[in-house]
C-alpha cells in the first residue's frame, strides 16, 4: 500500500484535534507537517506537528474546552486546568504532554494575518476530517523567516563565544 | 484566575527564585550574563540575566518542582490556580532546552557527568547575599558554541526544506 501523508498523524495527535474541530477553534497545520503534505519530505516524514491558532478570546476559551473535553474522555487529566485566555496573546507555544501528543500549538500571528493564512490553506483529510494546511507560498513565506532568523542567531551566538573566548583569554594573560 | 496571573507576573522575581532553590539545597549553575559578567568576560552589559543550569536527575527534578511549589504557596496560591500558575511561571522562565531571550532560562544539563564537571570548575560568587556557583569561562564558551552548533542545525534543516518547496513552486509553474 503507498504511504500516503495521513499514515504519517499519530492517532493521539489526530484524536485530540478532532475536539479542536468539534469545538470550532480554527487551526492550520504548518511547520515540517506542511512541508510533508507539500510533498516536500522524503516518505512524507516529520516529527511533530506544529498547529497555528488564532488568538481571540472566543478561539482561546473555545481551545480551552476543547482541551478539557479531551482531558475527560481521556478518563485522565491531559494539561492542568488550562488558563482560558493564554491563547488570546501572541507568540504562545504549548505542548499539552510530550509524550502522549505530538503537537505543538502556537499563537504566532494576529487574527488578520491568521484569516489570510486560512483563506490562503488547502484542505487535507486525516481520516474522515478535514483539516487545513498552510499553503505552499505562504509556507515558503514563513520558512525564508525561519532560515533568516535561525542563521542570524547562530551567528550571535557564535560571535558571542568568540568574544567571550578573546575575553577569557585576554584576562589570563 | 487573571488576578493570580497578574499576582504572579508582578512579583515573582528571579531572586525570590533563586532562594527557595538555595533553601531546598537543589543544586544550580549560574551562566547568562549574570556569569559572563563575574568572569570578566561579559559581552553587553546586563545586571540581571540568568541561565540556571539543573543536574539531569530525579532528586533534582523533585526539589525544584517542590521549591516552585512552595514559592506558588507564598502567593497563597492553591489547588487548579497554583498549577495554571505553575504552568505560566515555567512559560515565564523559559523552561526548555535553548533560551530565545532573556530574563532567566533553565536548562537541563545534558548528562550527570557533565553537571558533575562544570560543577567541580565552577566557583561560588555573592549575588544580593545568596552564595552562587557559576560556570567557569571556558564552560561558558562552551555553552554558547552549543547554541551557535543547534541554531545552525535548525538552519541548515529549514533551508533545505525551503529549497524543496522553492522546487515545488517552481515546478506548479
Amino acid at each position: 500500500m503507498t504511504l500516503r501523508w495521513q499514515d504519517r498523524i499519530r492517532k493521539p495527535d489526530a484524536w485530540l484535534l478532532s475536539f479542536l474541530k468539534t469545538h470550532k477553534v480554527p487551526f492550520i497545520i504548518f511547520g515540517g507537517a506542511a512541508v510533508a503534505f507539500h510533498g516536500c519530505r522524503d516518505d512524507f516524514y516529520f516529527d511533530d506537528i506544529d498547529v497555528l491558532l488564532c488568538p481571540t478570546e472566543t478561539h482561546s476559551k473555545n481551545f480551552a474546552l476543547a482541551v478539557n473535553a479531551a482531558a475527560r474522555a481521556a478518563g485522565k487529566m491531559v494539561t492542568t486546568s488550562f488558563p482560558p485566555l493564554q491563547f488570546a496573546k501572541l507568540n504562545e507555544k504549548m505542548n499539552l504532554d510530550p509524550v502522549q501528543f505530538h503537537i505543538d500549538f502556537i499563537t504566532m500571528f494576529k487574527p488578520s494575518v491568521f484569516n489570510d493564512y486560512m483563506r490562503n490553506a488547502v484542505s487535507a483529510r486525516i481520516e474522515l476530517m478535514e483539516v487545513k494546511v498552510l499553503a505552499l507560498q505562504d509556507l515558503i513565506r514563513l520558512k525564508q523567516d525561519a532560515v533568516e532568523s535561525n542563521y542570524n542567531r547562530h551567528i550571535n551566538f557564535t560571535g558571542d563565544a568568540q568574544l567571550i573566548k578573546q575575553s577569557a583569554s585576554s584576562r589570563v594573560v | 484566575m487573571a488576578d493570580s496571573h497578574s499576582k504572579i507576573r508582578e512579583n515573582f522575581s528571579n531572586t525570590k527564585l533563586l532562594e527557595v532553590l538555595a533553601e531546598a539545597g537543589v543544586p544550580v549553575l549560574v551562566s547568562g550574563r549574570v556569569a559572563e559578567k563575574f568572569r570578566g568576560c561579559e559581552i553587553i552589559p546586563s545586571s540581571f540575566d540568568f541561565e540556571l543550569i539543573l543536574k539531569p536527575d530525579l532528586n533534582c527534578a523533585v526539589g525544584f518542582t517542590k521549591a516552585l511549589g512552595k514559592l506558588l504557596r507564598d502567593f497563597g496560591l492553591q489547588g487548579g490556580d497554583a498549577q495554571d500558575a505553575a504552568k505560566l511561571a515555567t512559560a515565564d522562565f523559559r523552561f526548555k532546552p535553548f533560551p530565545t531571550s532573556e530574563g532567566i532560562d533553565i536548562l537541563v544539563a545534558e548528562s550527570g557527568l557533565l553537571f558533575e564537571e562544570m560543577l567541580s570548575r565552577s566557583t561560588a560568587m555573592d549575588f544580593e547575599g545568596l552564595s552562587l556557583l557559576t560556570l567557569s569561562a571556558e564552560d561558558i564558551f562552551q555553552l554558547k558554541q552549543k547554541y551557535a552548533d543547534y541554531w545552525y542545525k535548525k538552519y541548515l534543516k529549514h533551508y533545505a526544506d525551503l529549497q524543496r518547496l522553492k522546487e515545488k513552486l517552481a515546478s506548479r509553474s
